[in-house]
């Protein structure tokens, strides 16, 4: 009895009702040290690249699958994932992708400016301190650069858009959202806040991966910017000043290779897996045409593209007639454009490309064009060589440049350009329907060995106008993203 | 053991008999024979008598002067004396059990004849009845004002309770469970149901608010067997066997020849909207493309293009095979329950020792539930002031649990409704349809489908399952001990310490050599979540009755808690073969995380009860509770109630109806506060999430800081009327409950560019209100016959009562004040347009001006109009029981009436463009040129606006009567039993969930509040025989 009173007050007198999570850290103790503010950048960076909303949104990697599946040079088949970006229904409809794209934009910006705000009082040293805020700069930065360039038509048509809105400081509890800024401060915000990076990145900084952004990435940022918001003396200023730096251009043999290592030289900038972190590889699902693994082979090229590439051309080697891997071909009777381009590694992994040099190339090459610099062509013909293409000749003005962005649609195919290069020069979707009455002869070896010929239905473009059955058009709303329903809700600012 | 006792009594009673007039004698005796012990008195006289051994019994008396018959749990019976010697009496047993129901409260125990509180309770007998794996299906349709819902068939699941509906928005709002006295963390599902005497449900704040917080949402407590002392053992056996299958056929879909014809129209339809071919071009592209977007034909390869360029299957064309998808993924499945128990005591102890098997087979392929468990309730009279308890119980439960509750390609639910006939399960030959068979073994082969159009391609669930795992192994142990020093007579302390121990392991493997999984070599992932949860309190009790009329009982205490979970899993892939399914037989390490969480709560209490005369009675209570899910200044409150009830019956002024019809009736009524805490662990710190990226430490902003966030708090006032009527032959309760909340825990919307979705804040205020009613009978009760009735009814609103906005979101639910929770607002459907085939909708315009669009794109949140409830304007259940001699048949129903279901299970079969997705047989009434008056919309493969966007086409009715248990149970007779030394046995033929009355097909009706449904697991049907035994 005695006992039990005894425990009593002993229990009472000891137990405190503190505890603490074990997988969060509370944000006092985040910000004291600089490291801790690199992990913050680090966390960041894994939670942009790796989110899921659905498996048909991988990561930021859903937003460059988007721009690649509402363009003109992929045929997406019927399979689960973007085939409603290809009919035009997903960021008109509001659907998942444009919900993601939002959500992990403005997080990314909110966990940036938290970095941005509070560096400076962090313990540790300067350099660190000047790197790590380069870094979280640049990263906002790529983030803003992706509002203006997704949720506005291009600067030069209305520069004063209602877009998005901006935000510098960290949210608290008392934040208020804001209003939308225009498409050119959103362009302006970006620039400045990768020309603060530029400055503030050490010189001597080497990267231990390749994901981390180091000068090059920045320029290679910046050169991005400068082009999509039409400053064209900054794009080859920042081009040039990239490629004096770093100017390699890829291999026959490495450009067969699959499109999934980060350590191939040509990547500036990319997004590595491993086996214990390979969400973002999902992403090879849609683009992988040619493994049998991939399951939904949907980033299948529009058969008249193959015709844009020269004969000597390695990469037109890579694009042919075939119907689903894997599959019994006695009952397929279907085929598919495939460029054997994106590649999964083994274990159903693959590294994210982000950046590579020949986009830099094709950069300087049309920042230059439009500045009447004669070394856009060289430019132009020096990534046509290493691909065996022919180089262009006596090609100039407008000429110059339709040839450039034919060559950008060869060379960064599915890499997430399409899309927003026909905003930012007012193009309009192009798509022509492919005829079914020749059917195609596809060659394979049976199971004795012998090859054998089978006759397949082909498949071409299959969506031809926009959901509204009108014509494909420049500057249409369709291209573009939507503010989700929840910030037009919540937003009593917007 | 009663007649044995009042005979000795009866003994001594002989004393007082001498001489008088007239001598009377008789034989008293009830139904079942001689009645001995029963005090026959002689009315406005002084002697008296007790009946003997045989039940006779002599007494003097003068004539004229009134005998009177009574003995406890008889009615009293009453005999003029005129001349006669001989009066044979049968006494009939009293109707009210009401009277001697001893209720479960905290801490203590109470009588329902004077109990100030809402209590519903349910008996042995009835969770007896119902079949089913685990107790918390027990409860729907069995109590008023309770609801609870069977969220999945899945054997071994829980079902979700809800009382009095929801008190709070996002905290949570299930109730607290409480074994013998303690709240249990052990998940009901390792609780057998013949172990419990009894489960009680305090519905208001009177006994609730002593468990504080945690009872926010009502309490549940249940009661174990335990023995009795002074009784020889006794040992009871019951056996169950049976089958189960689906209750409900799934939804209805199209055959092999209406799908192509409805899929070439499709095909036709959209290569003309999103093409812009011509009709004879489309009606070309679609004969032609038909079978490759298929990719199989099911009517051989000499047939490529079944549908004509007319849209018309070719004639004479049958599918070589229709194979069923939902049948290939059912099994047979058994049901099998068996238990043991003993019980009995001796002059100090008193045990009660049970063990039991339970194997519940699901109906769909792979899944089930097994449990083995066993119980040991002691009780030990130490000393005289010293009495000790000790309950123990474990179980070791395994459930096959396959993929079921989303919509991943591997749902087994989602794969049988999502995979067309024409799809088949096994490889054919392609020209005649022939089955194709393995050279080596001559077995058939299982098709995996790489060639079909959906996103089902490549699995194959029926050859996959038998070889993956899906297993969860759960061990359960539950200790209470308890030490009860009686101080006086009248004041006693008891302390208890109390643990349950739940470990749950869950292991899935994927085979590494068939199907999907052999691309990256097949994958072992285990868990190990373990929860230790402990309660330690010390109570005080102290009863004074005053005088004749006044007393006084007082309760103090306080009690500890403090709940550990932690977890850890990891996943490997490349198993080495076949067969092999654990970590150690995989080659490469995928994830390995796992993590601790804690929560702790300190509390103190206090009850004060007093009654006057029996009749009037008064009781109050208080609890302080500290959580440390809240900060340091916000983590304490204090919660309340007071509660007073009248037994109107014993009033002198109702003697006159006392003695015609009215045998009883109770008011009572009781307000109090309670509060609920459960909103996350660490419910104030601004947090960083530990976010790791490749192999480097990484933080994510997840939580803005709430150092203000506190306590939410649920007021409840009760108000109630018990009555009897003709001797309690009806009895039934009338109450009125209105639970207001205050200071909701919740997840307020942020605009998303902030960076963060949602904030915890306290906000808003919510009522719950309704009215419980519940009756019961006898209308028949005779020596042969025995009808019992009972039904019961609750009506149940929900109304916000304050919003910080205007309105707030929560999915397809909008919150405005003087609205309800549960109020859908969606899209207003505006029909399909006669003209195109095209899905309408109705929007506003800045004006407020209706207009009909058939773009969705343009309609947002502010189109969106109130389309109905999800609550259901009134639940409920019947129970009857019919007797006849050795006979019994029972039948439980629960119903509902009105509120509405968002159908998405439906909607996944009603694309409009086909692909491969299975359809509804509803696609058949489709928009053409000819059926222009229909309301679903023309097929598409390209669709302006998909008509299955969210709106009010898909609301369903969710009313329903359910048939959820019905018995049929023979006691044989006693003589024969008696030849074979059994006290007693019968048989017994029980079915579950034999019928469902609803309005659509294929829905189980019985779901959630929220009224969504999405990929569920259906509930199932069982039929089996049992026998029980005494020994």
């Amino acid at each position: 009895m005695l006992i039990g009173f005894v425990l009593t007050a002993v229990l009472l007198s000891s137990c405190s009702l503190d505890t603490n999570p074990a997988d969060a850290v509370e944000e006092e103790e985040v910000f004291k040290t600089t490291s801790g503010n690199e992990k913050v950048l680090n966390g960041t960076w894994g939670y942009l690249m790796e989110t899921f909303y659905t498996y048909a949104n991988p990561g930021f990697g859903a937003i460059l699958r988007t721009n690649d599946a509402m363009g003109s040079d992929v045929v997406l088949n019927t399979r689960y994932g973007f085939s409603s970006h290809y009919g035009f229904t997903a960021l008109y409809g509001k659907g998942g992708t444009n919900t993601h794209s939002w959500n992990l934009t403005y997080k990314t910006i909110n966990n940036t400016n938290n970095i941005i705000d509070k560096i400076h009082e962090a313990i540790g040293n300067d350099t660190d301190k000047k790197r790590i805020k380069a870094q979280a700069l640049a990263l906002r930065g790529f983030m803003y650069l992706h509002l203006a360039s997704g949720y506005a038509f291009a600067v030069d048509k209305d520069p004063n858009a209602p877009t998005a809105p901006i935000y510098l400081k960290p949210t608290t509890k008392d934040s208020q959202p804001v209003s939308k800024a225009t498409v050119s401060e959103l362009y302006k915000q970006s620039v400045a806040d990768l020309e603060e990076a530029l400055i503030l990145i050490p010189d001597n900084y080497r990267r231990d991966q390749k994901y981390k952004i180091d000068k090059q990435v920045i320029l290679g940022i910046l050169s991005r910017a400068a082009l999509y918001s039409r400053e064209w003396e900054k794009a080859k200023k920042y081009s040039d000043e990239l490629l004096e730096t770093n100017d390699y251009l890829m291999t026959e043999e490495e450009y067969k290779a699959g499109f999934n290592d980060i350590n191939n030289r040509e990547w500036i900038w990319g997004h590595p897996q491993t086996p214990d972190q390979s969400d973002a590889s999902y992403q090879f699902n849609f683009l992988d045409v040619t493994s049998p693994e991939s399951y939904y082979f949907s980033f299948n090229a529009d058969p008249y593209f193959k015709d844009l590439f020269d004969d000597g051309d390695y990469r037109k080697s890579m694009i042919s007639w075939a119907p689903d891997p894997g599959r019994a071909v006695e009952n397929g009777n279907l085929a598919w454009t495939r460029y054997a381009k994106f590649k999964f590694k083994a274990g159903q992994i693959a590294d994210i490309v982000l950046m590579r040099t020949s986009e830099i190339y094709l950069i300087n090459a049309e920042a230059k064009a439009r500045l009447g610099d004669g070394d856009a062509i060289n430019k132009l013909n020096a990534l046509k060589q290493a691909r065996h293409a022919e180089a262009a000749s006596g090609l100039a003005g407008q000429e110059l440049i339709n040839e450039i962005w034919i060559e950008r649609r060869k060379e960064l195919f599915g890499e997430g350009f399409s899309l927003i290069d026909l905003i930012r020069n007012q193009q309009s979707v192009v798509r022509r329907a492919y005829p079914q009455d020749k059917m195609v002869d596809y060659e394979y070896e049976d199971e004795n060995g012998v090859i054998q010929t089978k006759k397949l239905l082909p498949q071409g473009h299959r969506v031809l106008n926009f959901p509204d059955q009108s014509e494909f058009t420049a500057n249409s709303p369709y291209y573009l993203y939507r503010i989700p329903d929840v910030e037009e809700r919540e937003n009593g600012n917007l | 053991m009663q007649k044995i006792v009042t005979f000795l009594f009866v003994l001594s009673g002989f004393v007082n008999l001498y001489a008088q007039e007239v001598v009377v004698s008789g034989i008293v005796s009830d139904n079942h024979g001689a009645l001995p012990g029963v005090s026959i008195t002689v009315q406005n006289g002084q002697s008296g008598v007790m009946s003997d051994f045989d039940g006779s019994y002599s007494i003097a008396v003068e004539s004229g002067q009134t005998l009177e018959f009574s003995f406890i749990g008889y009615q009293t019976q009453q005999f003029m004396v005129n001349q006669q010697t001989e009066i044979n009496v049968t006494l009939q047993p009293e109707v009210s059990e009401l009277d001697e129901v001893i209720i479960n409260v905290p801490y203590g125990t109470a009588s329902k004849k004077s109990y100030t509180g809402s209590v519903g309770l349910i008996q042995a007998k009835t969770i007896e009845n119902a079949q089913v794996s685990n107790v918390s299906r027990v409860l729907e349709g069995s109590v008023a004002g309770v609801q609870s819902f069977a969220a999945s068939g899945q054997p071994g699941s829980e079902a979700t309770i809800r009382i009095r509906g929801v008190g709070s928005v996002n905290a949570s709002s299930s109730p607290l469970y409480v074994v013998d006295g303690v709240p249990y963390e052990g998940g009901l599902s390792a609780i057998a149901a013949s172990d419990i005497e009894s489960i009680s449900v305090l519905k208001d704040a009177t006994a609730a608010t002593l468990y504080g917080s945690r009872a926010a949402n009502g309490v549940i407590m249940i009661t174990t067997k335990q023995g009795k002392r002074e009784s020889e053992p006794q040992i009871e056996i019951s056996a169950k066997q049976g089958f189960s299958s689906r209750a409900r056929r799934d939804y209805d879909q199209v055959n092999t020849n209406q799908y192509m014809e409805l899929y070439w129209e499709a095909l036709r339809n959209g290569q003309m909207d999103a093409a812009g071919m011509s009709l004879s071009e489309a009606n070309q592209y679609a004969s032609a493309n038909l079978i490759p977007f298929l990719g199989i034909n099911p009517y051989g390869l000499n047939n490529p293009e079944p549908v004509g360029t007319d849209g018309k299957l070719k004639p004479g064309l049958q599918p070589l095979w229709n194979d069923d998808w939902v049948d290939a993924l059912s099994q047979n499945a058994q049901y099998t329950d068996i238990n043991l128990r003993v019980n009995g005591g001796g002059a100090k102890t008193r045990y009660y020792v049970s063990g039991g098997y339970l194997n519940n087979q699901g109906a769909i392929l792979g899944s089930g539930f097994k449990r083995f468990n066993v119980r040991s309730n002691i009780v030990i009279d130490a000393k005289d002031w010293l009495e000790l308890g000790l309950n123990l119980s474990g179980s070791h439960a395994i459930q096959d649990y396959p993929k079921q509750d989303d919509s991943a390609i591997n749902n087994v639910i989602g794969f049988a409704r999502g995979l067309p006939s024409f799809y088949p399960v096994y490889q054919r030959d392609l020209n005649t349809g022939d089955y194709l068979t393995d050279p080596q073994t001559g077995a058939r082969m299982y098709d995996f489908g790489a060639y079909r159009a959906s996103s089902y391609a490549r699995y194959n669930l029926v050859a996959t399952m038998p070889l993956d795992k899906n297993e969860i192994k759960s061990d359960i142990a539950t200790i209470r001990t308890y030490a009860q020093v009686k101080f006086l007579e009248n004041l006693k302390w008891k302390t208890s310490l109390n643990v349950d121990y739940n470990s749950k392991y869950t292991h899935n493997v994927a085979n590494p050599e068939t199907g999907p999984s052999a691309d990256y070599g097949g994958s072992v992932y285990m868990r190990n979540d373990r929860t230790v949860s402990l309660t330690y309190n010390n109570v005080l009790n102290y009863n004074w009755d005053i005088d004749d009329k006044n007393a006084i009982a007082l309760m103090g205490g306080q009690e500890y808690y403090h709940y550990q979970t932690n977890y850890f899993e990891g996943l490997r892939q490349q198993l080495i073969m076949q067969g092999y399914d654990s970590p150690a037989a995989a080659s490469r390490l995928v994830d390995f995380t796992g993590k601790p969480d804690e929560y702790k709560m300190l509390s103190f209490f206090g009850n004060a009860q007093y009654s006057y005369d029996k009749k009037y009675y008064l009781s109050a209570s208080y609890r302080r509770d500290g959580s440390s899910r809240f900060s340091d200044e916000k983590r304490w409150s204090d919660f309340w109630s007071f509660g007073a009830s009248w037994r109107a019956i014993d009033e002198d002024f109702i003697q006159t109806y006392r003695d015609k019809w009215l045998s009883d009736l109770l008011l009572r009524a009781s307000y109090g506060a309670q509060g609920n805490d459960n909103v996350g662990y660490y419910a104030y710190q601004g947090l960083y999430d530990i976010y790791n990226n490749l192999g480097e430490s990484g933080l994510v902003a997840s939580r803005l800081a709430t150092p203000t966030l506190s306590w939410e708090t649920n007021f409840n006032l009760n108000i109630g009327l018990d009555f009897g009527l003709f001797d309690n032959r009806l009895t039934g309760t009338v109450e009125y409950f209105e639970r207001r909340s205050k200071d909701l825990l919740f997840d307020k919307a942020l605009s998303p560019s902030l960076g963060f979705s949602s904030v915890q804040m306290n906000i808003g205020g919510l009522k719950n209100y309704g009215w419980e009613f519940s009756v019961e009978g006898y209308p028949i009760k005779n020596e042969d016959w025995i009808l019992h009735l009972g039904a019961n009814l609750t009506t149940y609103k929900n109304k916000i009562t304050s919003l910080p906005t205007e309105e707030m979101w929560s999915g397809d639910k909008k919150w405005v004040k003087g609205g309800s929770l549960y109020d859908f607002y969606l899209i207003e459907w505006a029909g399909v347009n006669p003209d195109n085939g095209n899905p309408q909708w109705y929007g506003f315009d800045d004006n407020g001006n209706q207009f009909i669009t058939e773009d969705y794109s343009v309609l947002g949140s502010k189109d969106k109009v109130k389309s109905g409830t999800s609550l259901p304007d009134i639940t409920g259940g019947f129970q009857t029981e019919l007797g006849y001699k050795n006979w019994l048949l029972s039948a439980n129903f629960s119903y509902a009436l009105g509120g509405k279901i968002y159908n998405r299970d439906k909607l996944s079969l009603m694309g409009q463009s086909g692909g491969g997705n299975t359809w509804s047989k509803d696609m058949l009434s489709r928009w053409t040129p000819e059926n222009t008056d229909t309301d679903v919309a023309r097929l598409t493969t390209s669709p302006k606006s998909s008509w299955t966007n969210s709106s009010s086409r898909f609301l369903v009715d969710r009313s329903f009567l359910k048939l959820k248990n019905i018995t049929l149970a023979y006691n044989l007779p006693q003589q024969w039993m008696e030849k074979i030394n059994i006290s007693s046995a019968s048989v017994y033929f029980q079915a579950e969930n034999l019928f469902t009355w609803t309005k659509e097909q294929g829905l189980d009706p019985e779901q959630t509040f929220d009224g969504t449904t999405y990929y569920r697991y259906p509930s199932m049907k069982t039929i089996s025989l049992g026998v029980n035994l005494k020994l």
